[in-house]
């Protein structure tokens, strides 16, 4: 966010995050809340990770953004012998026209503006963790040479929830840097339909570009500075301290189930993602429905439950949709 | 900008205000009417099943209360025009527009910095046209629940039939305040009777203060009385039981002696005058026990004769009196002087006198509590109804009749057993109860007397049959009971009156709520009290 940009109005934000929409629906079938969701990971300068089975169109979500975004895309299919250089890039020992030899840069295919990282829980730690600082960070060290990435720069990691085998599981502590994590669901019917209209046909349709990096960043701008009040920061705040089992106001699931809660990374991230859907929703203010809306998404990746939950089913969304209720519900009352 | 946005909005939500406040009020009277109302019938429904005092005044009491609980609440249901905005965003899904407006419209907010200011501007804007369009009216109606207004008028119906109707237990409760007033005088005349006993220097301290311990301690039960007749009586009964056993079933007749005893040696002195208690018995005879030696060899044998008679008729009773007065008899016809024979003689004389004296302290305190208890049942029974009135008034004249006639022709002079002493003995006529069978309760005996209140009237002469002198005569004692009602016609024989009283008992106890235990009771009193053929 170093970057000065041309302000954008509120309008413009709107008309050209509905244009993008629009836009990705043009190829993405259904999936209205992933496309949203990755659009508002996207304006909130966040990386998300998305959790669905193969096929689900993962790939082609972030390929269609790059295109409407008129931004550099790549991908990077992670295997466990996939190495860090690999993904950043490394120096190497290049001859010039005068047969000088020096160590050059090489970049990797980090380097794009939105990035898919498939099937991240493939690699090593190692390489995972050179991902998740790239992501971080938005910068690249080798050979104690910094690299920026050019900006926006947006990862969206997949990971396959069924074949577990061979894979290495983000720690929690990484899968905290992700801004979001979303579940890609099966399409219905009526959408599978649709997609075998589209892509059997003799046209597949064409994204058209609505907006450039230099919008993006300035969509990030404005973002940042819808109002919000603060007994609406106040909800936010409890929400996530009640995720924590030794909260007073904690609900009894909580209690029971969490072993550790949320991190204020997940408050900043609710917060951020609500006053994204306050635009998008042509309003000027966060509300409590944006938090309640952002809670499922924002907070699901950043509990962690304990064995108890494992053995009665109980999983992280029914925690958190539970204790949105409560806590959001208890600030109306 | 942001002041004058911020005077905007709280004009605008001032009136909101006032609209969630009338909302709140008539939503918590509608709903709560029904609870109150339901509150007061369930208070008047008690107070037809259960004799309670001022249920009435409790049942007002009750809707009252209610009525300033909601005045309360509309009082006290101010919100604040934060609250108010945040009602409404949340009721009219405003999504926190009109409250974040009005947090961040404040002059002092220092957050305003974080925001974008055209953003901010527009956040206000906003909340203002939003607020602008609010119609109190139409967005906050007043609600009101059909099925609370149903409960609430099926409610205030029952109250104002239970309201409205007679209600058969405000003759128990006058009957109960009765009642209370009653024994509040019984109390009253007892520590009369108390006080005097208390001032009477022949009877023992010691017995006198035991005595009047037992009268006070009733007394105070009977001024905590708030009514209850059953508690009454027992507590009446429980003096009437301590009493009877302390009194002294020799006494009569003991006292008979002294008066004989009393008699003769007036006689032998010369004197005119009877000897008007034990105490000048006393002197009578330490005067005469001085002069043995001047009397001659027959006023000796006299004097003897009536020492040995009066010793043989209170051996039973006295027995130190009875070995002094032979040791004197024995004397006077030796012509020695005992003087300390004499002493001991008078000495018995002074006891007895005590004795005396507490006995009819007794007997007069039986016999208060004894009219005390009837006193107290009439006033239990006066709300009856008019058939056992009559009833009760019809049988009146035969009772009194029967009463006179046996009260100048059957009298005896002693009687015996705990049963009996419920009367004096003087006032008891026909055949007493086997004084030794204990296991009868009071009244068992065939003929034994009781008081009727029905046949109460004007005391009669009795005539008391005394002890047979030596010359074969009985002499007989003519003169009123100085006991209230002991001699009066209204003593009859139990027998004619128990159907009577059987009956209105029976009666009584079907009109009137008196608990089962004591119904029982009152059932089983009754059956024992049945005359044997």
């Amino acid at each position: 966010m170093t970057q000065s940009t041309a302000p954008l109005t509120a309008d413009e934000f709107t008309r050209i995050a509905h244009d993008i929409e629009a836009e990705v629906s043009k190829v993405i079938v259904g999936q209205r809340e992933i496309v949203r969701q990755s659009l508002v990971t996207l304006i909130a300068g966040g990386n998300a990770l998305l959790e669905g089975v193969p096929g689900l169109g993962k790939t082609m979500l972030v390929r269609t953004l790059a295109q409407v975004l008129d931004c550099k895309f790549s991908r990077i299919q992670f295997t466990p012998d996939l190495m860090p250089a690999d993904i950043v890039g490394t120096n190497i020992l290049s001859e010039d026209e005068q047969g000088r030899r020096r160590f050059q840069f090489e970049v990797g295919p980090v380097f794009a503006n939105l990035v898919l990282a498939d099937e991240i829980n493939r690699a090593t730690p190692k390489t995972q963790s050179a991902m998740l600082e790239v992501m971080q960070e938005h910068s690249v060290t080798v050979a104690k040479v910094t690299h920026r990435m050019s900006e926006p720069f947006f990862v969206l990691a997949t990971q396959n929830p069924l074949e577990m085998e061979g894979t290495y599981p983000l720690p929690e502590a990484q899968l905290d840097r992700f801004f979001f994590k979303l579940r890609v669901t099966y399409p219905s019917v009526t959408e599978l339909v649709t997609i075998a209209d589209r892509t059997t046909g003799m046209d597949t349709p064409q994204p058209e570009k609505v907006a450039d990096s230099t919008t993006v960043i300035a969509m990030q701008q404005l973002a940042r500075g819808v109002p919000i009040a603060p007994h609406v920061t106040e909800a936010a705040a409890r929400l996530v301290r009640a995720t924590h089992p030794d909260d007073a106001h904690a609900p009894e699931i909580v209690k029971r189930y969490v072993q550790w809660g949320a991190s204020p990374r997940g408050m900043q991230a609710l917060i951020l993602a609500g006053k994204i859907t306050a635009l998008l929703d042509d309003r000027y203010n966060v509300a409590l429905d944006d938090l309640r809306q952002a809670a499922l998404p924002t907070l699901r990746h950043r509990l962690i439950l304990n064995f108890e939950a494992q053995a009665d089913g109980i999983t992280a969304d029914k925690v958190v949709e539970e204790v949105a209720g409560v806590a959001l519900d208890k600030v109306i009352a | 900008m942001n002041s004058s946005t911020q005077t905007e909005l709280l004009t605008y939500l001032r009136p909101l205000s006032r609209r969630m406040r009338q909302r709140a009020s008539v939503e918590w009277l509608t709903r709560t009417a029904w609870l109150a109302l339901l509150a007061c019938a369930f208070v008047l429904l008690g107070g037809r099943l259960w004799p309670v005092e001022n249920y009435r005044v409790a049942a007002i009491g009750l809707v009252v209360s209610w009525l300033v609980g909601w005045l309360g609440y509309t009082v006290a249901h101010r919100r604040t025009p934060f609250q108010a905005a945040r009602l409404a965003d949340h009721e009219l899904a405003l999504h926190e527009r009109l409250s974040t407006a009005l947090v961040l419209s404040d002059r002092d907010h220092a957050a305003t910095d974080a925001f974008d200011p055209t953003l901010l501007n527009m956040q206000l804007a906003d909340a203002l046209a939003v607020v602008r369009a609010i119609e109190p009216r139409r967005a906050f109606p007043l609600h009101v629940e059909r099925a609370a207004i149903m409960h609430a008028a099926i409610a205030a119906l029952a109250c104002l039939l239970l309201f409205v109707l007679p209600n058969p237990m405000d003759n128990i409760i006058a009957q109960r305040q009765q009642v209370a007033q009653r024994a509040q005088t019984e109390a009253a005349k007892l520590e009369k009777l108390a006080q005097e006993i208390e001032h009477n220097k022949q009877i023992d301290p010691d017995e006198a203060a035991a005595l009047l311990k037992q009268m006070r301690d009733l007394i105070a039960r009977l001024k905590a009385n708030d009514g209850d007749p059953s508690k009454a009586l027992a507590d009446l009964a429980r003096l009437q039981e301590q009493l009877r056993a302390k009194l002294d079933p020799a006494a009569p007749s003991a006292a008979a002696a002294l008066d004989a005893l009393a008699q003769q040696l007036a006689q032998l002195a010369g004197a005119t005058d009877k000897p008007k208690d034990a105490a000048e018995t006393a002197q009578l005879l330490e005067q005469l026990a001085s002069q043995l030696d001047k009397l001659s060899p027959e006023q000796r044998n006299a004097l003897a004769s009536a020492l040995e008679r009066a010793a043989a008729q209170s051996a039973g009773s006295n027995a130190e009196l009875a070995q002094s007065l032979s040791a004197m008899a024995q004397s006077a016809r030796s012509d020695t002087a005992n003087t300390q024979a004499t002493q001991r003689a008078a000495q018995a004389l002074r006891d007895a006198a005590s004795r005396d004296a507490l006995q009819q302290a007794i007997a007069r305190a039986l016999n208060q509590s004894e009219a005390s208890q009837r006193a107290i049942v009439q006033a239990g029974a006066s709300q009856q109804s008019g058939q056992a009135q009559a009833q009760g008034q019809g049988n009146q004249t035969s009772a009194q009749t029967q009463g006179q006639g046996q009260g100048q022709g059957q009298q005896v002079g002693s009687g015996g057993g705990a049963n009996v002493n419920t009367l004096p003995p003087a006032n008891r006529t026909g055949r007493a109860g086997n004084p030794t069978d204990s296991s009868k309760p009071f009244g068992v005996g065939d003929a034994d007397s009781v008081y009727s209140p029905f046949a109460a009237g004007q005391g009669k002469d009795e005539f008391v049959g005394g002890q047979q002198g030596a010359d074969g005569q009985t002499q007989t004692q003519q003169g009123k009971s100085p006991l209230p009602g002991t001699n009066s016609p209204a003593v009859v024989p139990y027998t004619q009156v128990y159907r009577q009283y059987a009956q209105i008992a029976g009666q009584t106890m079907e009109r009137t709520y008196i608990p089962s235990g004591l119904q029982n009771f009152v059932k089983e009193y009754f059956s024992e009290l049945e005359p044997t053929q």
